[in-house]
């Protein structure tokens, strides 16, 4: 019996397998729906075996306490990139990892919002626009110095997360999540042909370079002051997440009668949640437009949203070390893949299914996972 | 003395009448129990003294404050902590977290505190957490304080839920069915525990099913049914009530005779 229904399981994955390499060879040729055929099999025949292996590979981390060598591992891995802009033809390595330590804030901040206290947050990069967009025009329109622009830009934005949250926040679960995807179509509609604001699809050009004390148009003093407002950024995430608000943003995350009944404001505590998340993105917004001097629509559509939203899963859903570890895998990997160009997508993907399939809580909550039952047994 | 007192107080589903024209006062530092069949409105009556469900009449008091129709958060941080009649602990948190979760509203820092991590957040964060090492040593569960909570027995987790309760530090503690699924030696433990938790001057109101545990240590029993206080007494004088009698076990005499 038992056998039948493994024979049976078989057949079908092999069906799922033939079918979707038939369906894509029309799009990419007999060579590439060949190999994609294979890739397939391996991973859909392997599938047991690649879970022994990656669970194995997790329990390879559990035998070092991960908590005790968090402070270390910490060090080292914020000493190595720090070092990087340093280095001789290192150009291209700093702006990507500039780019990182951006998406870092962003994934860190989104991390309150959906991984912290539950909301389903499917819009976040329009937060991240209304912040670089703000930076944009107040820096080309007025003469305020940095600083001012900066600080303004990101009150704008919480601001504006203020106002979408009221309403949204009646909303629970799947209906909160189409409220907030509806939000980030309509800011890039918006962006898109507001001609004489924002200059519609062209976008604005000529934003100037951060200013304070001394002009940051260096690329390597661009990612200096990236790193520093980075790491201030976590740490006060961190800060934030280990005290009574963090503890009745998991409770509300929970079981929302529990909070109340703990006489948590549930009401307030998501606000706060979805202000201070909006908060980071407008900081992560104005550091993109100072860096790149350019903002466009297509920078924050849809599948930015969901690319941050991927960066907090992949992590480990409400984990703020998860975050950083996953914003820097998915920026990494296709940067690390432009060499094989038309694979580039699909592998990231394949890495993304992977994760979710054998990490099913996040690279960090897997780990945990693994440690808590060691210690039990 | 009366801690908390009903007036006239209604709630109705669509056309069922849950709870009506219900009066009750509960005595200060006592234990209540509040029995019933399944469906008299115990649950109710609970949901509406803690902001839960809103009545569609008549008020509550707690003490002298009115706490008609307030938010449930409002009503807890007046004093009136509960428990739940299935065992809602939050699973990705410690027993000890759990029990920092209820501390919420006894600690007084603000969000910048929170970000400077000021002498005043460490002093509040540490007097907290020895309060909530205190209440789990009361209900004798601190050996557990950084066990995952949903790894526990039942028998445990019903007592972390309790002390989660406690940690609120309320006048009143609401016990929805503290002996639900316990054995006989829990419900003895549990017994001695809520018989603690009055000692120390709480007021504990408690729906219970099991006659054994409530005849032994209740000062104070009201009886239910469809949304109507048909009883109330010292268990002696509900043992003996005819009503009550009949509610539970039927309508003895005309039926047989």
């Amino acid at each position: 019996m038992n056998n039948y229904i493994q024979s049976n399981t078989h057949l079908i994955r092999l069906f799922n397998v033939l079918l979707i390499s038939i369906l894509v060879l029309p799009f990419i040729g007999l060579q590439h729906s060949a190999t994609l055929l294979v890739v397939l099999l391996v991973v859909f025949f392997l599938k047991d075996y690649l879970k022994v292996f990656f669970s194995s590979l997790a329990l390879s981390f559990s035998g070092y306490s991960f908590s005790r060598y968090k402070k270390a591992i910490l060090v080292v891995s914020s000493v190595i990139i720090l070092i990087i802009p340093i280095m001789p033809y290192s150009q291209y390595a700093t702006d990507v990892i500039t780019l990182c330590l951006i998406y870092v804030i962003l994934a860190c901040g989104l991390n309150v919002i959906v991984g912290m206290t539950g909301l389903l947050h499917l819009g976040y990069a329009a937060f991240y626009a209304i912040g670089a967009y703000s930076y944009a025009l107040l820096s080309i329109n007025t003469g305020i110095p940095f600083l001012a622009t900066a600080v303004l830009s990101i009150v704008i934005t919480s601001f504006i997360g203020l106002m979408t949250a009221f309403p949204a926040l009646r909303l629970k679960g799947d209906y909160l999540a189409i409220v907030t995807l509806g939000f980030g179509e309509i800011l890039r509609v918006i962006l898109n042909n507001w001609q004489s604001l924002t200059n519609g699809p062209n976008g604005l050009s000529g934003i100037p370079a951060p200013h304070v004390f001394v002009d940051f148009t260096d690329a390597r003093m661009m990612f200096y002051l990236t790193a520093v407002v980075c790491f201030v950024s976590v740490f006060i995430i961190l800060r934030v997440e280990r005290s009574k608000i963090g503890r009745a943003w998991r409770c509300i995350k929970e079981d929302e009668t529990v909070a109340l009944a703990m006489g948590i404001d549930v009401v307030r505590y998501k606000l706060i949640s979805f202000v201070f998340g909006s908060f980071w993105a407008g900081l992560a917004g104005v550091l993109y437009a100072s860096k790149m001097g350019f903002v466009s629509p297509d920078s924050f559509t849809f599948l930015e949203s969901i690319l941050i939203l991927c960066m907090v899963i992949v992590g480990g859903l409400g984990n703020t070390y998860g975050a950083i570890i996953g914003a820097f895998i998915l920026i990494c990997i296709p940067e690390i893949l432009r060499d094989i160009q038309t694979f580039r997508m699909l592998i990231v993907g394949l890495v993304l299914v992977l994760l979710v399939i054998f990490l099913p809580k996040g690279i960090v909550g897997s780990i945990k996972d693994v440690n808590h039952t060691n210690s039990k047994s | 003395m009366s801690i908390i007192r009903t007036v006239n107080l209604e709630k109705n589903f669509g056309g069922l009448k849950a709870l009506s024209n219900l009066n009750l006062s509960i005595n200060k530092g006592s234990i209540t129990s509040i029995i019933g069949p399944n469906g008299a409105g115990k649950t109710t009556l609970f949901n509406c003294i803690t902001g839960f469900n809103k009545p569609n009449g008549g008020d509550i008091f707690l003490g002298n404050l009115k706490i008609t129709g307030q938010p449930p958060h409002l009503i807890a941080r007046s004093g009136i902590a509960r428990t739940f009649q299935n065992i809602r602990l939050l699973s990705d948190m410690t027993v000890l977290q759990n029990i920092m979760v209820s501390r919420h509203i006894n600690l007084k820092y603000g969000f910048f505190d929170c970000i400077f991590r000021n002498k005043h957040f460490f002093l509040q964060e540490d007097i907290s957490t020895q309060k909530a090492m205190k209440f789990l040593d009361f209900m004798g569960i601190s050996e557990y304080c950084h066990h995952l909570a949903t790894s526990l027995p039942y028998g445990i987790q019903k007592r972390v839920e309790i002390a989660r309760a406690l940690s609120l530090e309320p006048e009143v503690i609401l016990l929805d069915e503290p002996s639900a699924g316990m054995i006989h030696a829990e419900t003895m433990s549990l017994m001695s525990q809520i018989q603690k938790i009055r000692d120390i001057g709480k007021t504990v109101v408690l729906i219970e099913h099991d006659m054994n545990l409530v005849m032994s240590i209740s000062d104070w029993v009201i009886v239910l049914n469809y949304g109507v206080m048909i009883a109330e007494g010292t268990p002696n004088e509900i043992k003996n009530n005819r009503q009550v009698i009949e509610t539970y076990l039927g309508f003895a005499h005309e039926h047989l005779a």
